[in-house]
């Protein structure tokens, strides 16, 4: 369903992919694991048609993401990073946009808009204009916009960030039953702990390059650590986190 | 006739409706929001005043004293075009190209023409 081959794409010179291939198939979630910076938005952007790469080549759905990027679009839905929503639409207003924009028949939008915002918890709020929203309220409308057209792709960038407890439990089951439906779920996340529990395969890349990829309990059995966030350690930077810290508060001592 | 219009220009119907109520929709509350800021800010509102005033009275005198109805139409034009031309440029952000525009509709099958 998401095959990447070679995939290259720099800033100024600063390489932020750096020749990453994968594939993702139907019905997975990969979680895709990286510190700041390592290329994880820029992968998503690229894959999502917003970016072109220097090189390498990128199929969603199907379809080449550099040359039918309209055809990939209908396909996917995205939760982006940045949470860019027009706060001075109502939620209804924005939902309704969206399904316009993928000419989605006006009462099964409004039926399934209505339905995912009950079931985040928001449907009282749904008239009221979003710069009134908390984080979490802006971030349901965010996960329902990218749920509302059905996509058979779903490339989701911290799809947790702002949210409650109880919204994420929510999230987390319904990603589980979506790809259990046959959904391919993209997700990018600093939360190891969800990524290890809802994920069905992990890769983690750190400077825009794969530096290891599998099922959690492969790539712990391979790496010979007891737990993700010990190898996300070991293989992207952070090694002795007892030593770390305690260097850090003996300079905080010294000044 | 619209319709026709659209439809001859290649332009997708549903989605140009739905962009457009949407822009308009923001454009009207947002410049709400605007006129209250400024009322906020008392000097800004006198500073706005008095500048269009001084323009308008400046602009009406050189007008009346020129008894030449073409001169007259090509003064008055020219002023609005080039009036049209500054709020273009200075608001370029957000009347044409807005980058929140593209971090939010980026994402979605718009039909490019």
């Amino acid at each position: 369903m998401i095959q990447i081959e070679h995939l290259t794409k720099s800033f100024d010179g600063k390489v932020a992919v750096n020749d990453l291939s994968l594939q993702v198939t139907r019905g997975e979630i990969l979680g895709f694991l990286g510190p700041n910076g390592a290329g994880k938005t820029t992968t998503v952007k690229i894959l999502t048609g917003m970016l072109q790469p220097d090189g390498g080549a990128a199929r969603v759905a199907g379809f080449d993401v550099l040359h039918q990027p309209l055809e990939v679009k209908k396909r996917i839905g995205v939760v982006p990073e940045s949470g860019a929503l027009y706060t001075s639409l109502s939620g209804a207003e924005y939902l309704e946009l969206i399904a316009a924009l993928h000419h989605l028949p006006r009462d099964l939008a409004e039926r399934r808009a209505h339905e995912l915002l009950q079931l985040f918890g928001i449907a009282a709020a749904r008239d009221q204009r979003m710069s009134g929203y908390s984080k979490g309220m802006k971030q349901k409308v965010l996960l329902t916009a990218a749920l509302l057209p059905n996509p058979e792709v779903l490339f989701l960038d911290e799809p947790l960030n702002g949210l409650d407890a109880n919204a994420a439990r929510v999230v987390k089951a319904l990603l589980r039953k979506l790809a259990d439906q046959g959904k391919t779920i993209f997700f990018c996340s600093h939360i190891l702990e969800v990524v290890e529990r809802i994920c069905t395969r992990i890769v983690i890349i750190h400077q825009g390059r794969q530096v290891i990829e599998g099922t959690t309990s492969s790539i712990i059995a391979r790496t010979g650590v007891q737990t993700l966030e010990e190898v996300f350690g070991q293989l992207t930077g952070v090694q002795d986190i007892g030593e770390t810290t305690a260097e850090f508060l003996a300079a905080l001592e010294r000044v | 006739m619209l319709h026709y219009l659209l439809k001859l220009l290649s332009v997708d119907e549903r989605q140009w409706r739905a962009l457009l109520r949407a822009s308009l929709k923001l454009d009207l509350r947002q410049a709400r929001i605007g006129i209250q800021q400024r009322q906020n800010g008392l000097r800004a509102f006198w500073f706005l005043l008095i500048s269009s005033a001084i323009f308008g009275i400046l602009l009406a005198v050189l007008i009346l004293n020129n008894h030449d109805l073409f001169a007259t139409g090509i003064i008055f034009f020219t002023t609005i075009a080039i009036l049209s031309a500054v709020t273009i440029l200075t608001e370029f952000h957000s009347v044409v190209l807005s980058p929140e525009d593209y971090a939010i509709l980026g994402y979605q099958p718009i039909v490019l023409v």
